[in-house]
């Protein structure tokens, strides 16, 4: 609890040195310092970890010790705050609705981490890194090299307050993006559509989702929104701390997720279109060019160096995306059979849809009405509320066509357009929460425009009933987020996992009767975090290390490989297990009765599934003549 | 009348949404929770 209430005053501190840094300390009114300054105060606090991390200084104390200089900017925030003024009826209620909302994300902060991805590296990095000592390079493509900006925040918190506090930190920072939100949107209007635009956006379904667990993408959206109002600013003719500004946000998006790089190329353009405007009105060449340069040097330092890890590590800076391009005498850990798996498995899983233009444009109206599986939008989704508002936001920007070039943000909507349309056509993955960093700016910039359309009170009526029914669902939703947390609040660790995660069984066997002598294979990917002994995470198509898509008929490569892995035991892997018995090379120790739900949230019945673990017998296995010593 | 053409428009196209939004949804929970 004290380790997150510190390290959000922490981040709240660096940005205020941050934001003094730059000189844009006296350039923003206090209420938009502070929320400008959590965002920026968490991309620092993340990036500032990185270096202690590389040189095997990662422990609890260096973190404390960092944190105190952090606290000391907190004195660089206060002053000019407005005075708090009763709010109507209306801006009353909504806020009441927002205190809900806030509330019913608590349950799940203050239970431990039981989401998927978040057991499988969000939160198991950061707790193997911890316990390293250092950072490292995991060769695993997706969920292994990959940006870890966020993840350091996690460390922190690991290191500092232990798993407690890592639920509630995922929680206080995800507000940070509704603080930030409500401060912007009050800016263009009234108070209450204000709010409800906040809790619209933080009972959005995917931020329910991934608010409250170690996801990234809900903290990203603070950097694309940081970088948003810095860009509009620097847009409007502010100084240049500002254009520094938009390139760290962008940088720590890109520090946070590779997707951060489309981002990254988005604001680029973004930059360029703002330079050749400034030349037109008499700008210099040379200027324009130096700005170009800071910019894209800030982009770099603030999200080049886990790149720089990647690159160091396996050849590879986006490991292993370049593979074909720089070939397999460059890139280690990778070669062509692995890369030919992971290309065609990805495609199928990730992206259904072909791309082009016609799905460019269904692509939203399909993910709200008629999702496909690989969107995962059924129920984690963007909600209706952008599709529903287009066509007003679309006549209000046509009413104001003539002032749009001029306008703060006019930035925004190429920030949001251009990372949409990178992202459809250049990503990797067609999962509607990839979107999210970008969904709360987009949703503003709709509903300022929407406002202008919605002026008279017989179209703030039809307007405000729509949204006072997605609400409700929306509300609903949280409701049921929070339920299955509240009802198992009493419940003991191990039910509490027996229910929440359906291969669990196997962490708790693997704990109970494996040392650390041995280590155990798994194809489970969110067993990592619960694990305490040494254990390999063998996914078929992301990792070469063992290769799984070729075991049953290449076993002796597979056998060396798991031998070489230092592989004692093997849990659920599918295809070799009864060749491996019937040659001498394993023997059945256990067979654990698993059962398999659709949804932890929504329930549904189970479909039992016994998982067995094999022992390896090497003694008695005449392939072990092949494996060197 | 044109003002009121507008306001019914919208209506419409905020139903239909809201109809498309909820019917998806009720699939989704169908499906997750079998009930056919």
């Amino acid at each position: 609890m004290w380790a997150v209430v510190l390290q959000l005053a922490g981040c709240l501190g660096l940005g205020g040195w941050g934001l003094a840094a730059l000189g844009l300390r006296t350039h923003a009114p206090a209420p938009l310092r502070a929320v400008l300054a959590f965002p920026l105060g968490m991309g620092l606090w993340g990036w500032l970890l990185f270096w202690p991390g590389l040189v095997g200084w990662f422990t609890p104390a260096v973190m404390a010790a960092m944190m105190v200089p952090a606290l000391a900017g907190l004195a660089l925030l206060p002053g000019g705050w407005p005075r708090w003024r009763r709010p109507g009826p209306v801006t009353g209620l909504a806020l009441l609705v927002l205190l809900a909302a806030m509330a019913l994300g608590l349950p799940q902060a203050l239970s431990p981490p039981v989401d998927a991805d978040t057991l499988a590296y969000h939160y198991d990095l950061p707790r193997r890194f911890l316990e390293a000592g250092r950072i490292f390079f995991t060769p695993r493509a997706v969920d292994g090299a990959t940006p870890l900006l966020i993840q350091m925040t996690y460390a922190s918190i690991l290191g500092l307050g232990g798993e407690g506090g890592l639920g509630l930190w995922a929680w206080g920072s995800s507000w940070g993006l509704g603080a930030l939100i409500l401060v912007l949107s009050r800016h263009s209007l009234s108070p209450a559509v204000a709010v409800i635009l906040t809790v619209l956006v933080m009972t959005t379904p995917a931020v329910l989702y991934g608010a409250g667990t170690g996801q990234v993408e809900v903290r990203l959206a603070l950097f694309v929104l940081l970088c948003a109002v810095a860009l509009g600013r620097w847009w409007q003719g502010g100084p240049l701390g500002w254009l520094v500004l938009a390139g760290l946000a962008a940088g720590f998006f890109m520090g946070g997720k590779y997707t951060g790089l489309l981002f990254a190329v988005a604001a680029d353009l973004v930059v360029l279109a703002g330079l050749i405007r400034r030349m037109k009105q008499g700008g210099r060449l040379g200027g324009a060019l130096g700005h170009a340069l800071i910019f894209g040097v800030s982009v770099l330092i603030a999200g080049g160096q886990w790149y720089g890890l990647n690159w160091a590590a396996s050849g590879d800076p986006v490991f292993p995306m370049l593979f074909s391009l720089l070939g397999p005498d460059r890139v280690r850990f990778w070669d062509g059979e692995i890369d030919a798996v992971f290309r065609s498995a990805f495609p199928v899983t990730e992206m259904p849809l072909a791309h082009t233009i016609p799905n460019l444009l269904a692509y939203p109206v399909l993910a709200t009405f008629a999702p496909l599986p690989a969107f995962d939008a059924g129920r984690v989704g963007l909600g209706p509320v952008a599709v529903m508002m287009a066509p007003f936001a679309l006549a209000a920007a046509w009413a104001a066509r003539r002032r749009l070039w001029q306008s703060a943000w006019m930035p925004t909507l190429g920030l949001v357009l251009g990372y949409y349309g990178l992202w459809f056509f250049l990503g990797g993955s067609q999962r509607v929460r990839h979107l999210l960093p970008l969904y709360p700016l987009f949703l503003l910039l709709v509903a300022i425009a929407v406002n202008q359309w919605g002026k008279d009170k017989a179209r703030r009526c039809v307007l405000g009933g729509a949204m006072a029914v997605v609400l409700a669902v929306q509300m609903g939703g949280a409701l049921i987020n929070a339920r299955w947390y509240v009802s198992h609040w009493t419940a003991g660790r191990d039910q509490y996992y027996a229910d929440g995660l359906p291969t669990y069984p196997l962490a708790q066997w693997a704990n109970q009767h494996l040392g650390p002598t041995d280590k155990i294979l798994i194809t489970a990917r969110e067993l990592s975090y619960l694990l305490n002994v040494p254990f390999f995470f063998a996914h078929g198509s992301t990792q070469n290390q063992v290769v799984m898509a070729t075991a049953d008929r290449d076993i002796a490569r597979f056998w060396r490989q798991i031998r070489a892995q230092g592989i004692t035991h093997l849990a659920g892997i599918g295809v070799v297990e009864a060749d491996l018995e019937r040659l001498g090379c394993a023997a059945k120790v256990a067979s654990i009765p698993l059962i398999l739900r659709e949804s932890r949230t929504l329930g549904g019945a189970g479909i039992p599934l016994p998982m067995d673990v094999q022992a390896l017998t090497p003694a008695t296995c005449p392939l072990e003549t092949d494996t060197p010593p | 009348m044109r003002r009121n053409a507008v306001l019914i428009l919208a209506t419409l196209w905020l139903s239909a949404c809201l109809s498309g939004w909820l019917v998806q949804f009720r699939a989704m929970v169908h499906a997750v929770l079998g009930l056919g």
